[in-house]
């Protein structure tokens, strides 16, 4: 408990921390906040140009479309704010061969990596997602009971845990490659395969999407308890079954690979 | 003069294959979002043949010719020349047979050459791969349309350059100005015709498109291939005269951007 509570509390000093240096760069920070709003904005347009073609994707109408966009952007802030600046510095530092100073500290290094940095130019972007999530409720007519309310945050919660799992995996194999700087940008480049409905999967697309790897599930799964048409609670128990040898696996990865880091002082 | 050119050239060229692992990466990066799309279409096409005059087969072969044209001419220099500038290693430019501009434009030149040759092969498998999997029609080519695809791919690029040049050169102001970027990015992506084919865009959206000079960067040259758009050489005038402002532009932000640089050291 006692441990939990230093985390806890190392956790919020970082958040702190950051929001201080937010401050020091209030000009830098409102010019990203734009272009981050910028992009989200544009994500909407996107796939509202699309659906607009016919008016539906794979069965999902256009408001059904944007519930998905919503939660798509709700996950997309988490990933900018946490996960790319975290992966980032982990793998210049194994690049660099400055991870002795991430080893040597007396935390968890797997927890210190995923909370030494976050970037906070998300939160019109999260403000955004969950905005639309309530217009989307609205336009659909529905009114989720609280029960399924927190079955949709739990799976909300699975899916950026997923996500963690497999990107922290990727970054992990920048201690077996040589330098591959865009070893960061395989996650964000491949994000689009969450921000569709998994019903756009079929054949092979279908297996690797929602099979092998289910990134296709990531942001379906929670829109569907909101659109209460759940296609199948195997697939969901399927899902979370996935995440947590995911993230078993990350771990594992990670001690195994930190035992052939060997790098220069600093 | 030449041999100094063909010197540089080499130099960058050599560089660049350094990092060919990267490159192979970045351009299987860019070709899974468009891969989704297509699965995205599919499953539009599925209930409909024929969408306001594309088949299924059409709007593949758009969004191949999309990546096609993307790998030959978009410019990814600004981040690291934006660098150079705010940390003052440029002086060395300044004592150079060759301006900083031209070593810029062959650096990229180089780097597109070493690109091409690598994922040029890629291409043409997944194009093959997609072909035996959708039914793909062939170009209707002849001399006049392949000409006016290459003059399109060269104003393309020339566009793609002297916008990331003139966000170069607002370096010498702005602290951040590499994320000056994504804006060029949302400009032509929303502008040029390579998210969707213009004529499923809405109609405000549509009479944009049709009045800016971005067309000229992929719907129209993928139009040509199509079949579905002619031009003649007086309407080149227009996307020529455009390059020459960003041009001039780029000028007069290096002639004031001189008077303002200082560094120590260098």
């Amino acid at each position: 408990m006692k441990k939990l509570i230093k985390y806890w509390q190392i956790f919020w000093h970082m958040r702190r921390l950051h929001a201080m240096r937010m401050l020091e760069y209030r000009a830098d920070f409102i010019f990203w906040l734009l272009i981050s709003f910028m992009w989200t904005i544009f994500n909407f347009f996107f796939f509202a140009a699309i659906v607009n073609v016919t008016g539906v994707i794979a069965g999902w109408s256009t408001a059904e479309m944007y519930l998905l966009m919503a939660v798509f952007t709700i996950l997309d802030s988490f990933i900018w704010s946490f996960f790319y600046n975290n992966m980032l510095q982990y793998t210049n530092d194994v690049f660099n061969g400055e991870f002795n100073k991430v080893l040597l500290k007396p935390i968890d290094s797997q927890f210190w990596l995923m909370t030494q940095n976050n970037n906070y130019a998300n939160l019109l972007r999260f403000a955004t997602g969950v905005g639309m999530l309530f217009w989307a409720l609205r336009e659909l007519e529905l009114q989720p009971s609280i029960l399924d309310f927190g079955l949709f945050l739990l799976l909300l919660s699975f899916s950026a845990l997923f996500i963690y799992a497999v990107w922290f995996i990727i970054s992990t194999l920048s201690f077996w490659v040589d330098k591959l700087d865009n070893i960061n940008e395989i996650v964000p480049n491949v994000r689009r395969s969450f921000q569709v409905p998994h019903q756009v999967y079929t054949g092979i697309a279908s297996t690797l999407f929602t099979v092998i790897l289910p990134l296709g599930l990531v942001s379906s799964l929670p829109s569907e308890i909101l659109l209460g048409r759940v296609s199948s609670w195997s697939t969901i128990f399927y899902f979370m079954t996935f995440t947590l040898i995911t993230v078993l696996i990350s771990r594992w990865f990670f001690n195994l690979s930190i035992k052939k880091y060997s790098g220069i002082a600093n | 003069m030449w041999n100094k050119w063909k010197t540089l050239y080499t130099r960058y060229f050599i560089n660049a294959i350094e990092y060919r692992s990267e490159l192979i990466v970045w351009f299987l990066l860019s070709v899974i979002p468009t891969l989704i799309l297509i699965l995205v279409w599919q499953s539009i096409f599925n209930s409909q043949g024929n969408i306001q005059g594309y088949g299924l087969g059409e709007i593949i072969q758009y969004y191949l010719l999309v990546i096609f044209i993307g790998e030959l001419t978009a410019s990814h220099f600004e981040n690291w020349w934006v660098r150079m500038i705010r940390e003052g290693k440029i002086d060395l430019f300044f004592t150079r047979p060759f301006s900083l501009q031209q070593t810029i434009f062959i650096g990229d030149l180089s780097r597109k050459t070493v690109y091409a040759l690598l994922t040029l092969p890629l291409f043409a498998a997944i194009w093959w791969a997609m072909s035996q999997v959708w039914v793909i029609q062939p170009f209707n080519l002849s001399a006049a349309v392949l000409l006016g695809f290459v003059v399109c791919l060269a104003i393309s690029y020339a566009i793609y350059f002297f916008m990331g040049l003139i966000i170069v050169f607002m370096g010498f102001w702005l602290e951040g100005a590499q994320s000056l970027e994504h804006f060029k990015w949302i400009i032509v992506t929303l502008l040029s015709g390579s998210f969707i084919p213009v004529t499923f865009l809405p109609d405000w959206l549509k009479n944009l498109v049709n009045l800016l000079p971005f067309k000229y960067m992929y719907a129209v040259p993928i139009g040509l291939l199509q079949g579905k758009t002619t031009i003649s050489i007086t309407e080149l005038i227009y996307p020529l005269s455009f390059i020459v402002c960003l041009w001039i532009i780029a000028q007069i932000l290096w002639r004031l951007a001189l008077k303002r640089y200082t560094s120590a050291g260098g």
